[in-house]
């Protein structure tokens, strides 16, 4: 049985932080900013992209014939399923929040997901994409800071102020099917740092992100992206996101 | 005034949990996943039953001419839900649930809880009911744990696993107007315990749900029901939360 662990420095962030001390989930995090969803309750649509409703915390970015993305029905702990098929075209299959960019790496921003790729990228073409950016470009926002899961598992980590992108490998192979948890930490700006399931990873790496004030500013983006024919599935569990005020 | 008190081993849960120790609610579990809603905001307007909409946390039941009425109540100090009978002779239903979709699980170690009052205690043959439920059957779905409050305010638990359904009287009697602070804690679902104020009750009884996997999967559940006849009811609903650890 997990048991609740709590830090009162958290990884150097100087929160308070209470985590699963087993799956290293985050549980409560002391910051001013808190966003949490678990998709739970009985709305399994969500609203596509330029057409956010009241209350939708969501949008659904979809490109291509067949892509879908909904809440998985009767999905114990409530999930969304993210789906491109194998037609030979660019897809996208992506939640994010409709381009309105209120996080900001500035502000220490600190984002973690519970994803697994149910069906991994069966091509080079296709993958995975986690993590905050600025406004939706398919195949990634021009500023953002992520981790991609490629095909054959290959979790790759990645900083990208529009001016230098920084890649960094880490060494985590994703198993399909199986749930990993997901967690960038941009308290130092200069210097941010990716863990997947507690562990940091791609720690030889200096993910210095240098964006322009205007550049700074972020929403959270999770989907699947394809160029050809490669079919993927991510499902996801739950976002969280904390920062401290501007 | 109630103060924060705080356990490391809530009910031997192995959960941190913060909890007023004047009203034992509980304030902060530290489950992965958890629910909380207090019905604040301005959508006092509830969705109906196949018809969910997004961003909607629930949607309401209704059956009956007349019609009985779900809605949250307008300038509602805390935010609440009413769900009122009329004395209309018929079956009516007032309820509020999650459209069936079963993303909780009593094998999760799943706890709910509300605050509720019945402003008007059920009469003739409308029954109060309110906690974890598979899919809506009227009267009762045929997976659930739960209370009932039938007419006269005797409080009474039930653990139904569509195999064996276990019943047990509390020796809690409500008081019409005064709010009560029910808890479900499904964390052994071979001896799912019940809680009333902070207290636990029917502990007497062993309520041992051996529903599988598929048929733990289950839904917060809460509202009114009488199967005929002119009897009265209003739930006045102040907050739900539910929290289970992840599959």
């Amino acid at each position: 049985m997990s048991r609740t662990d709590c830090k009162y420095n958290w990884h150097e962030t100087g929160k308070q932080v209470f985590y699963d001390s087993s799956t290293f989930e985050t549980l409560i995090a002391q910051y001013p900013i808190s966003f949490y969803d678990d998709f739970l309750g009985p709305d399994v649509v969500i609203p596509v992209a330029a057409s956010p409703e009241s209350g939708c915390k969501w949008v659904y970015q979809g490109v291509g014939s067949n892509d879908t993305g909904a809440k998985l029905a009767d999905s114990v702990n409530g999930v969304v399923q993210l789906y491109v098929d194998n037609t030979n075209e660019a897809k996208t299959a992506q939640i994010n929040m409709n381009d309105e960019l209120m996080f900001s790496i500035a502000q220490g921003m600190i984002f973690e997901t519970r994803v697994t790729m149910s069906v991994m990228p069966d091509g080079a073409s296709s993958r995975g994409t986690i993590g905050m950016g600025g406004a939706f470009v398919a195949g990634g926002p021009a500023h953002r800071v992520g981790f991609e899961i490629l095909e054959n598992g290959v979790i790759n980590a990645e900083c990208d102020d529009a001016a230098t992108d920084t890649p960094g490998s880490t060494g985590v192979t994703a198993v399909a099917g199986t749930y990993n948890i997901f967690r960038i930490d941009c308290t130092t700006q200069t210097d941010i740092k990716f863990f997947i399931d507690g562990a940091r990873v791609a720690g030889s790496t200096t993910f210095n992100s240098v964006s322009a004030t205007t550049n700074l500013k972020m929403q959270p983006y999770i989907g699947i992206v394809s160029a050809n024919a490669d079919l993927a599935t991510m499902l996801v569990d739950y976002v969280r996101i904390w920062q401290n005020r501007a | 005034m109630g103060r924060t008190s705080c356990e490391y081993n809530w009910h031997k849960t192995g959960k941190q949990v913060f909890y007023d120790n004047s009203t034992f609610e509980t304030l902060l579990a530290m489950y992965p996943v958890s629910f909380e809603d207090d019905f604040s905001g301005p959508d006092v307007v509830i969705p109906a039953a196949g018809s969910d909409e997004s961003g909607c946390k629930w949607v309401k039941k209704i059956v009956g001419a007349a019609p009985p009425l779900v809605a949250k109540t307008g300038d509602g100090v805390n935010g609440n839900v009413l769900c009122t009978f009329t004395s209309a002779s018929q079956a009516q239903d007032a309820e509020i649930y999650w459209d069936d979709q079963l993303v909780i699980s009593l094998a999760q170690g799943a706890i709910f809880e509300t605050r509720l009052a019945l402003t008007t205690l059920p009469t003739l043959l409308s029954v109060a009911s309110f906690g974890l439920w598979g899919a809506f059957g009227a009267g009762g779905s045929d997976f659930r744990v739960g209370f009932e409050v039938p007419a006269g305010g005797i409080v009474t638990c039930e653990s139904d696993d569509d195999a064996t359904d276990i019943p047990a009287a509390t020796t809690t009697t409500l008081v019409a107007g005064t709010y009560y602070i029910f808890r479900i804690d499904c964390t052994d679902q071979t001896d799912i315990k019940f809680f009333i104020n902070g207290a636990r009750v029917a502990a007497s009884t062993t309520f041992a749900n051996a529903a599988s996997t598929a048929d733990s999967k289950c839904q917060p559940f809460l509202g009114m029901y009488k199967a005929s006849g002119a009897g009265l009811g209003i739930m006045s609903i102040d907050y739900v939360r539910v929290w289970q650890n992840r599959s």
